[in-house]
């Protein structure tokens, strides 16, 4: 008797931990927050990212909607979040009907080997989560330049990668040159001699209809990198706009031509 | 700010009797004490042990199983006669070596007693534990151990196919490639541009690249002076890049131009033919000579053998470089995930020792010793001018890290970047010695 209940203690303690391993999320608070008592489906998003980054500083993700929606029904947050990152906020992307399908890639920042959570949530409140483990073996330590003349935005750049036709989706890739200080310091505490200085937000509209909004924190790369799915329907002119912490604006424009 | 940055603040003084420890020849013999086994092997060893790669890591590995334990039957698998070394290849490509003086051979393998079959392996199936080789027959192992080093991703950069790579060389594997990047160098007009494209990690031998532009801007100094070098990364951060940056505004001026992935440096598009290539952010550039270093991946015999993830290389226990998805197949070098070491020949050279003895510790029935290794990369940024990094490496809880290391200090004056230089040579001398056996 005191055997088996025993292997059952075992038995259940062994589903507990192996529960828990998967659904680390579950305890960060950034990302109940944004889930906001919604309980995520756990198939549907995929998220891509190294299994190994040898520069934290800099590591390639790339999500994207794989699942199936109702009729009417698109995707209209992706929230990313690192964390074992100082501050657990990566980026935050409103997507429009024309910013489909949802398939965002960006370059983010990692401070140490950490499990990456994204979460995506449709315009009828149905969410969608997934994470994926990255081993960091050169820490992307969360130090801008430091130069404050430098924090400056500069060389905004926009392309699209193919041609646009109308109703097919073409790849919008942009950049924009900026160090984005995190005020942080490698221990991670933040340090008062240092200013908080980052790109805010990037804003896409096409004939100045909204296509998308993202906003970058701590978690986003240096250099801001943004790519994302456009499907026009109409010809007409993309812009983006950048906007940092001071409320300095840059804009890049691209004709969009059938 | 880079990992190397931060360590340069409080790792001094360990650097230097690192680099002391590593001074050319005497870092083989700390390699050796982490693989010795004690003596030869007691029991009756007379497993069959099949290597597949005569490069760094498998010439290595063939070696030291043999000398550890000579009743071992030990067949190596390597379609080449003679092996080429990529370190120093970007020597041949500047005109200060010869292809002869990076070849080297089995000789000193066959003496030993190791079976050389000159085919590739084709085909591994690990039920039946047997390997099919090139020329139609068949292998069966007991223990089998790949060091296949790369294989490029064909297409990963648009236009860039097998046929690209004749008009527009990667020479990231030395042989036919380096000759013919070296005689398009030499035949490219004055006041010509080298454009070299750089890798996302992880990719073979990190600085390389970087020497590689060195090297030919030296070239160029000397024979096509209006001549300038364009290197487009598609990263931001490199290996040893505060001193490199350093040495080309110390050596070179502004003849070698660097472009990172913030600044459009990522290449999206190879048209060969025009030797033109396209970026990210849509800018063309011309290029008279164009080497494309691309996306690399393990050699494909590790797919094959299902050793690879979905990352392309392969994950391996640490401790012993068995694969953690295949029992009985062990894999070394390039092909592997073991970060942070890099892919190296030094670090090929060190697992392959480590793994030789995890063979024989397994076929003996004990438990293998717990490795820890040395690595030290030398750079030149012309002959007279070297610079390193250097690290030692350990398990912690089941994973490698790197527990100290280096580069070379940024202040260091003229004697110093000579005798890294020098190092440099007495540093290849040694480890090709160590894997083949030949004196270069
Ligand atoms: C330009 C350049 C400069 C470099 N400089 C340095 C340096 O200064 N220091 C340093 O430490 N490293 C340097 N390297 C890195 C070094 O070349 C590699 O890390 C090293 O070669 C890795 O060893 P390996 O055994 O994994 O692969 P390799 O040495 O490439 O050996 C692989 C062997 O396997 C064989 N093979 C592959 N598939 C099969 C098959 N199916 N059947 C049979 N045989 C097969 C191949 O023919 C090859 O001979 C440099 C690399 C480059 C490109």
């Amino acid at each position: 008797m005191i055997f088996r209940s025993l292997l059952a203690a075992l038995a259940l303690m062994f589903v507990m931990s192996t529960a828990t391993a998967d659904q680390r999320w579950q305890r960060v608070e950034a990302v109940t927050q944004a889930l906001d008592n919604r309980v995520p489906e756990l198939e549907g998003l995929s998220l891509e990212l190294p299994l190994v980054a040898e520069d934290g500083s800099s590591v390639s993700l790339s999500v994207s909607f794989t699942g199936s929606l109702e009729d009417g029904e698109h995707i209209e947050k992706i929230r990313l979040f690192a964390p074992g990152n100082p501050r657990p906020e990566v980026a935050d992307i409103t997507l429009g009907p024309l910013a489909s399908p949802a398939n965002i890639a960006t370059r983010i920042r990692l401070s140490e080997t950490q499990q990456v959570v994204a979460l995506a949530i449709t315009n009828q409140d149905r969410a969608f989560l997934t994470t994926r483990d990255v081993r960091v073996t050169v820490s992307g330590c969360l130090v801008g330049g430091g130069d404050a003349s430098a924090m400056a935005m500069a060389n905004p750049r926009l392309a699209l990668a193919g041609s646009a036709r109308p109703g097919q989706p073409v790849t919008v890739r942009s950049l924009i040159n900026h160090p984005m200080e995190t005020g942080l310091r490698p221990d991670g505490q933040a340090d008062d001699s240092i200013e908080q200085q980052l790109v805010e937000s990037l804003t896409a509209t096409l004939n100045d209809e909204p296509v998308l909004t993202a906003r970058f924190f701590t978690g986003t790369s240096a250099n801001p990198y943004l790519q994302f799915q456009l499907t026009p329907e109409e010809e007409g002119e993309l812009k983006l706009a950048w906007q940092d912490q001071k409320g300095e604006q840059m804009e890049a424009s691209q004709a969009i031509k059938f | 700010m880079t990992k190397s940055n931060f360590k340069n603040q409080g790792l001094n003084s360990s650097r230097r009797d690192l680099l002391k420890l590593m001074g050319a020849a005497s870092a083989l013999p700390l390699l050796g004490a982490c693989s010795s086994l004690g003596g030869p092997a007691s029991k009756d060893l007379s497993a069959r042990v099949v290597v597949v790669g005569g490069g760094f890591g498998g010439a290595t590995a063939a070696k030291y199983l043999k000398r550890n334990a000579p009743d071992l039957d030990v067949t190596l698998v390597e379609p080449n006669k003679v092996f080429y070394t990529c370190p120093f290849s970007n020597l041949v490509l500047a005109g200060m070596r010869t292809m002869d003086s990076i070849s080297h051979n089995y000789n000193e393998l066959r003496e030993l007693g190791v079976r050389v079959v000159h085919t590739t392996a084709q085909d591994v199936d690990p039920v039946s534990r047997t390997v099919s080789l090139g020329d139609g027959s068949s292998i069966r192992y007991e223990k089998l151990l790949l060091s296949p080093g790369i294989d490029i991703r064909w297409n990963a950069i648009e236009g860039y196919d097998q046929a690209a790579a004749e008009q527009a060389p990667h020479a990231w594997k030395a042989g036919d490639q380096t000759r013919l990047l070296r005689r398009q160098i030499e035949a490219m007009d004055d006041g010509g541009v080298f454009v070299l494209t750089a890798p996302a990690n992880p990719f073979r031998c990190p600085p390389g690249p970087y020497e590689r532009a060195s090297l030919v801007a030296h070239y160029l100094s000397q024979h096509k002076p209006r001549s300038k070098v364009l290197i487009l990364d598609a990263k931001d951060n490199f290996s040893k890049q505060g001193l490199f940056m350093q040495g080309w505004k110390d050596v070179h001026g502004d003849r070698i131009e660097w472009v990172g992935l913030s600044g459009d440096g990522k290449v999206v598009r190879v048209d060969a033919g025009k030797r033109e290539v396209e970026t990210e952010f849509g800018t063309i550039h011309k290029a008279s000579v164009l080497n494309v270093v691309p996306p690399q991946k393990a050699g494909f015999i590790a797919d094959r053998a299902g050793v690879t993830n979905e990352s392309g290389w392969v994950p391996v226990d640490p401790v012993t470089f068995e694969s953690t998805q295949v029992k009985d197949i062990y894999v070394v070098g390039d092909a592997t995930i073991a970060a942070p070491m890099p892919k190296s020949g030094f670090a090929a050279n060190a697992q392959g020792k480590v793994a030789a003895a995890a063979i024989i510790a397994a076929l003996e029935g004990q438990r293998p010793l717990e490795p820890s290794w040395a690595n030290t990369c030398y750079s030149l940024i012309n002959p007279e001018y070297g610079i390193s990094v250097a690290a030692v490496y350990r398990i912690q809880e089941g994973l490698i890290h790197e527990s100290s290391g280096g580069v070379s200090p940024s202040d260091a004056n003229a004697t110093f970047r000579k005798l890294e230089a020098d190092y440099a040579s007495g540093w290849y001398s040694a480890i090709t010695q160590d894997t083949w056996g030949t004196r270069r």
